[in-house]
């Protein structure tokens, strides 16, 4: 049950318009924070964590463009201090300074873990589409090859048959000549197959290419 | 007389269904061949063998001997002049085509005999698809069949097409069903 809940909540976050909506919701709370906790109670301590929910979550989903969101919010936080105080004092600073190297460092390690994810499923993809056509092309030979001989073995211990049965049927020779026409083409599809082995035909992964001309 | 495979085509054709595959055995190819050929004939219809598996000489001794009148056959001969290397001197009801891999000339060939027939309620028999991996890639091979089926559903004419069921990936047995009516697999014996 709460597996699934988590899910839901996670889904509910991959769509953007969802996400910026948390956003817009989470900037709305921190300037309300800021309006009422700091310049009206004059209270400049804790509340200010709240502000690292906005910016991580901003670092996570869109990565460099969250430092500008560190920036405003820490700018407003030195000027509020500024209005209580009458001075520009370190603590603020400091805490903005903070807002900024937090959101930074969430936004760059956000950024390379996309980059990966974006790499591995684009390499699990060619992957796949590689395995795909390799199947096919298995397949392919399969069909070309190993049938045809079948049915060559069939027609000519069908053709023994006959003749140990009746005799040599007056067709004999042509069926004969079929035969031999049909392993020509046999071994003209085995060369076609060693051909594109060899050559460097796109629909064999390097990899199996390599790997089938052992 | 395969009488269970009889009553499955001929029952598919008078319901309608005009395009039969028929998945057999290798062992059972040449006997359903008969059967059909057999069967179509005694029901007036004029049947037209595509062959690219036997010479239509062998099959008409074969027809001959199983008392089938081969006057109302009409044979495309795909594999004779390809076998022999020569074209064979032309015959009465056969055509022959140079290579089976030439589908052009197939196409032609077929749609020339069944524009010739239109008034003789022809039907055809393909034998067999099978056969043709051996000149063609498969893909090639369900795009001539993909042809002639629609060509023979435009004129309301049967087709049987017979294949060796073991020698076909499901892949292509799969894309071959889209274009029939019914696939008569090969335990219908």
């Amino acid at each position: 049950m709460g597996l699934i809940n988590t899910n839901r909540v996670f889904n509910w976050f991959r769509d953007s318009e969802n996400k910026k909506f948390t956003l817009v919701l989470l900037v709305l709370f921190c300037l309300l924070l800021e309006e009422t906790i700091h310049l009206y109670w004059g209270i400049e301590l804790a509340y200010t964590h709240v502000f690292y929910i906005l910016l991580v979550l901003a670092a996570i989903w869109y990565h460099q463009r969250a430092v500008f969101l560190a920036i405003v919010l820490g700018v407003m936080h030195i000027i509020v201090s500024y209005e209580i105080l009458g001075e520009l004092t370190w603590p603020p600073l400091l805490r903005a300074m903070m807002f900024i190297l937090v959101t930074a460092i969430v936004a760059v390690i956000s950024a390379t873990k996309d980059e990966y994810q974006k790499e591995f499923i684009q390499s699990k993809k060619v992957i796949e589409e590689n395995h795909e056509i390799l199947i096919s092309y298995i397949t392919e030979c399969a069909n070309r090859l190993r049938h045809p001989i079948e049915i060559v073995h069939d027609n000519l211990r069908e053709l023994e048959k006959q003749v140990e049965q009746e005799g040599p049927p007056g067709d004999l020779k042509i069926r004969l000549q079929l035969q031999i026409k049909n392993t020509e083409q046999i071994i003209a599809n085995l060369q076609d197959l060693n051909g594109a082995i060899v050559t460097d035909d796109k629909e064999i992964p390097e990899a199996y290419r390599e790997f089938i001309s052992r | 007389m395969n009488q269970v495979l009889i009553e499955t085509v001929t029952g598919d054709i008078s319901r309608g269904k005009n395009l039969v595959l028929r998945l057999t055995t290798a062992d059972r190819l040449k006997q359903d061949n008969i059967d059909i050929v057999k069967t179509m004939a005694d029901k007036g219809y004029r049947v037209i063998v595509i062959t690219t598996n036997q010479p239509a000489e062998v099959l008409k001794k074969n027809y001959e001997k199983s008392g089938i009148d081969i006057a109302k056959l009409f044979f495309i001969d795909a594999i004779t002049s390809y076998a022999i290397g020569t074209t064979p001197a032309a015959e009465q009801n056969v055509r022959f085509i140079s290579n089976p891999s030439n589908l052009t000339d197939l196409g032609i060939a077929i749609t020339g005999a069944l524009n010739e027939s239109e008034d003789k309620d022809p039907c055809i028999l393909f034998d067999s698809i099978s056969t043709m991996l051996i000149y063609l890639p498969s893909a090639s091979i369900s795009k001539f069949i993909h042809y002639i089926s629609n060509r023979l559903r435009l004129i309301d004419t049967p087709g049987v097409f017979l294949a060796v069921g073991k020698g076909l990936d499901p892949m292509m047995i799969s894309n071959l069903s889209t274009f029939m009516d019914d696939i008569i697999l090969p335990d219908v014996v």
